[in-house]
């Protein structure tokens, strides 16, 4: 086997190994980074919802209050405020999805399904715990959601949210006198739940990975060629030459070409050696035939 | 002694202060805005006070802001005819809405405001009502606060007056009850004034300056104020003598002799009965006439 397929045989191994490993290492990394980013960018767009239900509840709905006497404007509620924001926002990044999942909601659109149900009662039994995030099963592949909870903070709230005697009019009008009542101050009643596909961060660390792999691989395979190519000029063929000389001169052609090797490398050494060897052969040969 | 009589009876004649007057100030006017004061009809602007007794009528898209002293606010919206009646006794602010849609927003500091439509009439204190007229009926939503609400009767006085809660809906139709409602009806809402969902807001700091004047226009002519002669009777008490100017103009004096019967109060002056046949004239003939006769 000649020494380039070995050598080339040697580089070929390592650099499977290496890219296995790396790209098995870099993926899992990109895959956490990518989640975490994700969650990060969740908690951004839920601090925003809380920015724009306060905006709401401290400035809308006073300008409100006299136009809520005539019709039901939902314009006044923070969780509407708070929902719009959100497709708006979705417009740009359609793979969140935001809720204000609620146990007992004025607006039905608001109630929390049976996993929300469990979000907001966990909320309700831990008063500590200030996030949950979590993994689950959809009819569309695994999703990542986290979820935070909602306290009756304001007493404004329980002044659509109390009763429905002491409601305004036009609340009751709207959405009956059964829902969204016998609130409690600082009780949770809400999760504000933000949930993205999980095929999302797996998606973006299979394209950051893949666009790694393919720049290792280029860089791969510059080396090899370089290397190869390297080989073969710096020591193949030189050896080769060196070699063919050896085999004129062992024939007996002492006329054979002298081998020229500039440089100060290894191969230089060599041939000044191998010249030495011959000149000393060619002597020798010569004392023995005087 | 002569020169001192002569001028006190001057002084006599002069107005009153113009503060005295003064009832409020046109804070907001959109669209044209017709003010009959006396007998003249002037344009209404921003920033011109007005008195009792002035007519205040707003144009089909038009919208009127009127504030007066005490923080009172009163709004208007289109095609809306009121007379300011100003503050009666025990402080209380009148105005009468012939038509179209008010909006009287009194604060504690504002005393009563009392406001009367031909079918329906209400006083509010420290709260808000809207009030809405037509010849089909009159409404009345009270916003905040608590009212009384009653019953107009054709000649302008009230009956069965009832208390209202914040939040109750009065409807009258014309000739039937008055009903009484949890909520106002959709109609209503849906053809208030916009401005008449929001709370009104103050803008009576911005007109702290001398006054504008109103600019006269012309006089009054019949069919402008006739909607208001034949107003319900206790309305149009002080009319005849306040337009009776205007008979000089046949223009004026054509049209009302022709509707005597739906303001006979003018009959007297139009039709004013002849000194011989009056009933006072033939039960106690001029003696001068009855001695050159004899002669």
């Amino acid at each position: 086997m000649k020494l380039i397929v070995k050598f080339n045989l040697v580089l070929l191994l390592v650099f499977a190994i290496g890219f296995l490993s790396v790209g098995f290492l870099t993926n899992r990394l990109l895959q956490r980074n990518a989640k975490q980013e994700i969650l990060e960018n969740a908690r951004i767009m839920m601090e925003a919802a809380l920015a724009v239900r306060s905006y709401t509840s401290s400035q809308i709905n006073p300008l409100l209050k006299t136009q809520m006497k005539y019709s039901f404007l939902p314009q006044s509620v923070p969780a509407y405020s708070a929902n719009e924001y959100f497709k708006q926002l979705r417009k740009k990044f359609p793979d969140y999805s935001y809720k204000e999942a609620t146990l007992n909601p004025t607006n039905p659109i608001n109630r929390a399904s049976d996993w929300e149900a469990d979000i907001v009662n966990t909320f309700r039994q831990s008063p500590g715990l200030t996030e949950l995030v979590g993994e689950r099963s959809t009819p569309t592949g695994p999703a990542l959601y986290i979820a935070r909870p909602l306290k009756v903070k304001d007493p404004s709230c329980l002044e659509c949210h109390d009763t429905a005697q002491t409601a305004p009019a036009t609340v009751v009008e709207k959405y009956g006198s059964d829902n969204g009542f016998g609130w409690k101050l600082n009780d949770v009643v809400t999760a504000q739940i933000v949930t993205a596909p999980m095929q999302l961060p797996i998606q973006r660390a299979h394209s950051a990975l893949s666009a790694f792999m393919i720049s290792l691989t280029v860089v791969f395979a510059v080396i090899f060629a370089a290397l190869n190519v390297m080989l073969i000029l710096l020591v193949t063929r030189p050896v080769n030459r060196l070699a063919k000389i050896a085999d004129e001169v062992s024939l007996g052609n002492m006329n054979a070409p002298d081998f020229q090797a500039s440089g100060e490398d290894e191969i230089a050494n060599l041939s000044e050696s191998f010249g030495r060897l011959r000149k000393s052969v060619v002597q020798a040969i010569k004392m023995l035939e005087t | 002694m002569k020169p001192l009589r002569s001028l006190l009876l001057a002084l006599l004649w002069l107005p009153l202060p113009a503060v005295a007057q003064q009832t409020g100030t046109l804070t907001l006017v959109e669209g044209p805005l017709r003010l009959i004061r006396g007998a003249a009809v002037l344009q209404g602007t921003r920033g011109v006070r007005v008195q009792p007794g002035d007519i205040i009528e707003s144009s089909d898209a038009g919208f009127v802001q009127v504030e007066f002293t005490g923080g009172g606010i009163v709004a208007l919206g289109g095609t809306t005819r009121v007379l300011i009646l100003g503050r009666g006794a025990g402080s209380t602010a009148e105005l009468l809405l012939l038509s179209g849609w008010l909006k009287s927003q009194a604060p504690s500091s504002a005393g009563v405001y009392r406001c009367d439509s031909p079918l329906l009439g209400a006083t509010i204190e420290n709260g808000s009502l809207v009030l809405h007229s037509t010849a089909a009926g009159a409404e009345i939503f009270v916003e905040s606060g608590s009212a009384h609400i009653g019953e107009v009767s054709s000649d302008g006085n009230w009956r069965d007056p009832h208390v209202a809660k914040a939040g109750q809906f009065f409807s009258r139709p014309a000739a039937k009850n008055v009903a009484v409602s949890a909520r106002p009806s959709s109609t209503f809402v849906d053809t208030m004034p916009r401005q008449f969902r929001d709370t009104l807001a103050s803008l009576a700091s911005r007109f702290t300056g001398k006054p504008p004047q109103p600019k006269r226009d012309h006089e009054v002519s019949y069919s402008e104020i006739q909607p208001w002669l034949t107003s319900p009777l206790t309305w149009r008490r002080g009319f005849v003598r306040r337009f009776q100017s205007r008979l000089q103009d046949p223009s004026f004096r054509r049209p009302l002799d022709a509707h005597l019967r739906d303001h006979p109060e003018w009959g007297p002056i139009l039709h004013p009965p002849d000194p011989k046949t009056s009933p006072a004239a033939l039960a106690n003939p001029d003696p001068q006439n009855s001695r050159r006769n004899s002669q």
